[in-house]
Formats: C-alpha cells, structure tokens, sequence
C-alpha cells in the first residue's frame, strides 16, 4: 500500500482515537484495493477470512431471502464476521460501482486485538458505533 | 589410583595456569559490571560469560575449543570471522533509530564526522608503535565506540586480533559514562556547556522515508566498502520508516539483533582464550584503544566549537563528544553532563543527532581503512 | 620499524588524510542534501501550484481553454443528467413490472438478464439520486415524485 497516505487513513473515524503506536500497528495490516463494478467481494456462508472498510465506492450486502442495504460512506465496514465466532460471512457483498476498499485479514486482526487489549477495546468500541449506526433491517 | 591420576590430569583444574586464571577474572568483572552497574549489560554478561567459556582448559582434538574446526563455538564464531554478526546487528539498529533530529538540523551531522579523527589519528598511532597497517587500522576503529563495526573491520583485516579489539571496543562503550565526562568538561567552558539548543524542526514522514535511501545510496557510492554495514543499517530503517513492514521491522529491532548479540558476545568472549589474549599485543591495544576513544571524543567537542565561531545560533560543543557512535549512551552522557549545569536544559534529543551521524561516519571510515589496506 | 618512520613507510599520512577527507566529505554531502529535502519536498507537495503558475506564465492556458474546460464540465454533467434520466426511464418499466417494494438484488438480476447496461452503477446512481429509497425492512421502494419531476427537466 502507499505509505504516504496513512495521515488520510488515520483520520478513518475507526482509527481517528489510536495512539500512534497503536496505529503504526494496525497501519501494518491494512492492504488497499481496488474494486470493480459487479465485484462480489463477501460470499453468504463462506468462511470469514477478511473485513473490509470503504475508501470509496458504493456496496450492497444482500441475503439469500432478497434483502439489502448499501454502503457508501467513506470508513463505513464490511465483513465484520471475519472476526467474530463462527467467523462466517452472514451476507454477500457486491460492488455496485467501482470503488475502493481497506482489506483487513480477520486472524491478524483478532492477534494485534489479543495482544493489546486497549487497543482492541478501542476498535470493538468504534465498530460498534459504525456498524449499530448502519440502516436496520431486521 | 592410576585411572583416577589420568583423568585428573586431563581436568580443567590440571590443565589451567595462571593466564587462565587471570581471564577467568576478567569474566566475572564484566559479568559483575553488567548486572551489578547495569554497565552495557547485554553486551557484558554474554561477552563474560564467553570468556569464562573460552578459558576452560580443553583436551585439543576433541573439538571442543573455538579455534578448532570442527567445535560448535567454531561455527558459532563463524558469523564473527566472517563478518556476518555485525550488518546484521546494525540492520536492528537501523530498525530502532529515529534519524528526524538528524534531518532537523542535518549540520550536526558534522560532529559525527569530526570524531571519526580519532580513528585515523590512531591509526597513526599505532603504526608509529610498530603495529602492521592491517592492525593498526582495526586498532584505529576502536575510537569510532561502535563494537559491530571494530568487529566487522578487524574481521576483514586482522582476524587475530578480534578478541582484545571486541573486549577493548565493548568495554570502552561501556565505560562511555567514565571516559568522557572528564574530556567534556576539560575541553568546554561553564557557558558554552549552558548553551540551549533551539527547537528542532517537524521533519515529515516523507524524508524520514527518503532519507534510508539517499543515505545508503550516497554513503556507499562513495565508500563502497562501508556497504555491509551500512546497507544493513538502512535498509532496518526503511523498514522502520516504511510502517508496512513493521513486522520486519519489529523482528529485526527485537529477534535478529537480539539473538546475533548473544552469539556475537558469547564466542568473542570465548575467543579470548589466554594464551592468545594475554599477551602484549593486547595491552598495546588497549592503550591505544582507549587513546582513540578519548581523541574522538575530544575530536568532536574542539569541531563544535570550531563551528560556533561561524555559526549565527551557536551549538552546545557538549553535543560533540555524542559524535562516537555509541548510540546512545554518549548522548545520554550529554544529557547527564548539560543537566550538572543546568537542570532545565534537555540535550539529548540533539546529541541523537551527532550521536547516529556518528554510527554512519564509523561505518564509513571501515570501510575506506578496508579498502586501503586490502586495496 | 616504529616512529614516524614507520608511518611514512606505510604511507600512514596520506592514508590519515585521505581517509579523513572521504567521511567528511560523504557525511557534508548528506547533510547538504538533508538540509535541502524538506524543500524539495515542499516543491513536489505543492506541484500543482507551480504547474499552474508556470502554465500561466507562459499563457499555455489562455482564456479559450479555460472556457474549453468550463464547457467540458457542463457537457458532462448534461451527460450524466441524460444517462440517469434513460436508466430511470428503464427501471421505472423494470420495478412496475416487479411491484414494490422489491428486492434490489433481484432488480440488479433482472436488469443484468435484459441487457441494461451497468446494471449495478444504474441502481448505484438512482439510489444516490433518491430514486429508488430503502423501506428500512431491506426491500426499496421506486420514488414516483423524484421520477416525475427528473423526467420534466430537460
């Protein structure tokens, strides 16, 4: 990934409370990537290897029964099962248009949250508020 | 009885003399000062504990002493002779230095260069007592207060010569906070040593970036021969820099340098067996040794003041005595001796500046010593 | 051989000297050029600024193509308007067709199955316009009133 824009990155609202160490730690996971229109980037049932945050783009999740909400705020997250039990997706997620996205691999994730509890507190915290803010459809 | 005779005489205890003794001594002084003074202590107990190992008297043939081929110390000692322990611990420097007071005001880059003077007037100084050029330049770098480097160097050109050279360099660093004081204080006066520093600048992510890589490029195109180590010390801190590969960075700054300073002071502790440590050559080279260190130091101090004669915003001259890279414990000495002054006044964020010029100006001047002398 | 003699044999000064000469010389070039990055820097961050300043210096962009790219602008926004007034013209059909509320990704099949183009930016593009709105239970709802008023714009 580009190192020069971690300050744009930094001020995601999931990062913007970490000290720098802690950011230079996460910082280490984040992989950027592009994303085409029509791109199924989460598959319903699959196991749940990797979360995403948008950088820019518009997504749909969608579930088997027909539903679906969309996300296209900048540092909204997708794939949030990756690192919760039973790590399976719940839902598929495909690009609408074309877009970008923070990929996270769920595993190191969860380790960097092990290791620093703080830290893990802190991004449970955020995520929390991001995703309980997300348009419900239950 | 007989049986009980022949195994006696083949015991340590049968076979040490005296010089054994003696080193044995040594041993647990640098054992004692690294845990009891927290003298450099993770660079004085494996160097003691090697010695201790080293000077226990062994049966030849069986493979066991370090200066037998087919012994374990031997292909341990393997990564000392040939070089290889010290780029590798100078890749996990780079992974912990922070070079931005450096690229904040790059002109006290200046007084890392001045100490280097030590060196060669060293080197001088020992071909003066008879010493051969090869020796006298591994002698020489002492004064640079940089074990890895002195190792590195005497490994090229003297590979004889590497126990008393690492044991003379170490102990030096170690005793940073003895040796120079008396210089620093000689050499300034009470006002210059009150000087305040002015705040340095932000430096940006971007030229911390940069900078490993200019570095590297220019530094080694000019002194090919400093490449090992400077390569490696760079290239730890781009890793650093880079924040994508902090997990290298992260293994580079804790695991690598950490386990090759084990191996490093283990077997060049055990490399000072006596019969080749205790001999007069050894005593010259500590002389000389701690002559060097203390013309760098000097070297460094004079080179401030020199530069305050021109400059507008006058440094303090303390910060020149951090120009030996013995990171960081000269700029800590900086610190303790500008805060005996004035307690108000912090100098150790800027004598990181001269101090880390000073591993790349020690770096620099093996390799061109290298060069001349195999050249 | 010991003494200065010693050191003459070896050729000791000129080593000394040379040597000393070498670490200042690479150590002074890298504070040189240390001292001048942050600048150089400054130049690259602010590039766009000195292209335009240097553009306007030699007039490379006078005021015909500054009327060009204005142009340009207003021609794609005109282009856009069109292309969001046909696909809401073609899901307007499509979602009649399916009844509301519907399934967005039943309405992308759909669409995909007909040969619309860019199915998923269309129904990107109307939700960012309001066209199509959530009915908050994951199903949507076709908004008539923004269909109407977008079909009056010319």
């Amino acid at each position: 990934m580009h190192h020069l824009d971690a300050e744009e990155l930094k001020n995601l609202k999931i990062f913007r409370d970490l000290l720098p160490d802690e950011w230079t730690e996460v910082y280490a996971l984040l992989n950027r990537q592009k994303i085409i229109e029509g791109e199924q980037l989460i598959r319903e049932g699959e196991q749940a290897h990797t979360f995403f945050i948008i950088l820019r783009g518009h997504f749909m999740i969608h579930y088997g029964d027909g539903r679906a909400v969309t996300l296209n705020k900048k540092g909204d997250i997708i794939g949030w099962s990756s690192v919760i039990r039973p790590f399976q997706y719940t839902a598929n997620v495909t690009a609408l248009t074309a877009g970008e996205v923070l990929s996270i691999p769920g595993d190191r994730f969860l380790e960097l949250l092990q290791k620093n509890a703080e830290l893990g507190d802190k991004l449970v915290k955020r995520v929390n508020e991001l995703v309980s803010k997300r348009q419900a459809i239950d | 009885m007989e049986m009980f005779l022949d195994f006696f005489s083949n015991t340590g205890f049968a076979l040490a003399d005296y010089r054994n003794l003696i080193m044995l001594g040594i041993g647990m002084l640098f054992i004692y000062l690294g845990i009891a003074k927290d003298y450099e202590p993770l660079l004085l107990v494996p160097i003691g504990f090697g010695i201790l190992l080293g000077n226990i008297p062994v049966f030849k043939g069986l493979g066991l002493s370090i200066y037998e081929s087919n012994s374990v110390l031997h292909y341990l000692y393997y990564g000392v002779t040939q070089g290889i322990y010290p780029p590798l611990i100078f890749m996990g420097i780079g992974a912990m230095t922070d070079f931005s007071t450096l690229l904040a005001r790059p002109v006290l880059m200046l007084l890392g260069a001045a100490a280097q003077t030590g060196i060669f007037l060293t080197f001088l100084g020992a071909l003066a007592l008879g010493f051969a050029p090869n020796e006298a330049a591994s002698i020489g770098i002492i004064g640079g207060a940089d074990g890895p480097t002195a190792i590195f160097l005497t490994a090229k050109l003297a590979k004889e010569l590497i126990g008393p050279i690492a044991v003379a360099a170490y102990s030096y660093m170690a005793l940073v906070p003895v040796i120079q004081p008396p210089i620093m204080r000689l050499l300034t006066t009470r006002k210059e040593r009150l000087i305040r520093m002015e705040e340095p600048r932000q430096v940006s992510k971007r030229e911390k970036l940069i900078f490993p890589i200019i570095a590297v490029l220019l530094c080694c195109y000019t002194a090919p021969a400093a490449l090992p180590l400077l390569g490696l010390l760079f290239l730890g801190n781009l890793l650093k820099e880079a924040v994508v590969t902090e997990r290298l960075a992260q293994a580079a700054r804790t695991s690598v340098i950490d386990t090759v300073t084990i191996l490093l002071g283990m077997t060049v502790g055990a490399s000072t067996q006596a019969n080749v440590f205790l001999t007069s050559k050894s005593i010259g080279i500590f002389v000389l040794g701690a002559i060097s260190f203390c013309i760098a130091t000097a070297a460094g101090l004079l080179f401030a003041k020199i530069m305050n004669l021109f400059l507008k915003q006058k440094i303090n001259p303390l910060l020149g005595a951090a120009g030996v890279s013995a990171v960081p414990d000269s700029a800590r000495v900086v610190q303790m001796v500008g805060r005996a002054e004035d307690d108000t006044n912090f100098l150790l964020m800027h004598a990181m500046a001269p101090n880390v010029s000073g591993v790349i100006g020690s770096a620099v001047g093996a390799g061109i010593l290298w060069s001349f002398i195999v050249g | 051989m010991t003494g200065i003699e010693a050191i003459l044999h070896h050729n000791g000064f000129g080593m000394a000297a040379v040597g000393v000469t070498i670490v200042f010389t690479a150590l002074v070039t890298l504070s040189l050029i240390i001292s001048q990055l942050h600048k150089l820097l400054l130049v690259w961050e602010e590039r766009e600024t000195y292209i335009n300043k240097a553009r306007r210096m030699f007039s490379l962009l006078g005021p015909k193509e500054v009327r060009r790219a204005k142009n340009g602008e207003k021609q794609a926004k005109a282009k856009y308007i069109a292309s969001i007034k046909e696909s809401s013209r073609q899901f307007n059909i499509l979602i009649q067709a399916m009844g509301e509320p519907f399934s967005l990704p039943e309405l992308i099949r759909i669409a995909e199955s007909l040969g619309i183009e860019s199915p998923y930016a269309a129904v990107a593009h109307l939700i960012e316009g309001d066209l199509i709105i959530p009915d908050q239970k994951g199903f949507y709802l076709w908004n008539h009133e923004a269909y109407n008023s977008l079909s009056k714009r010319s």
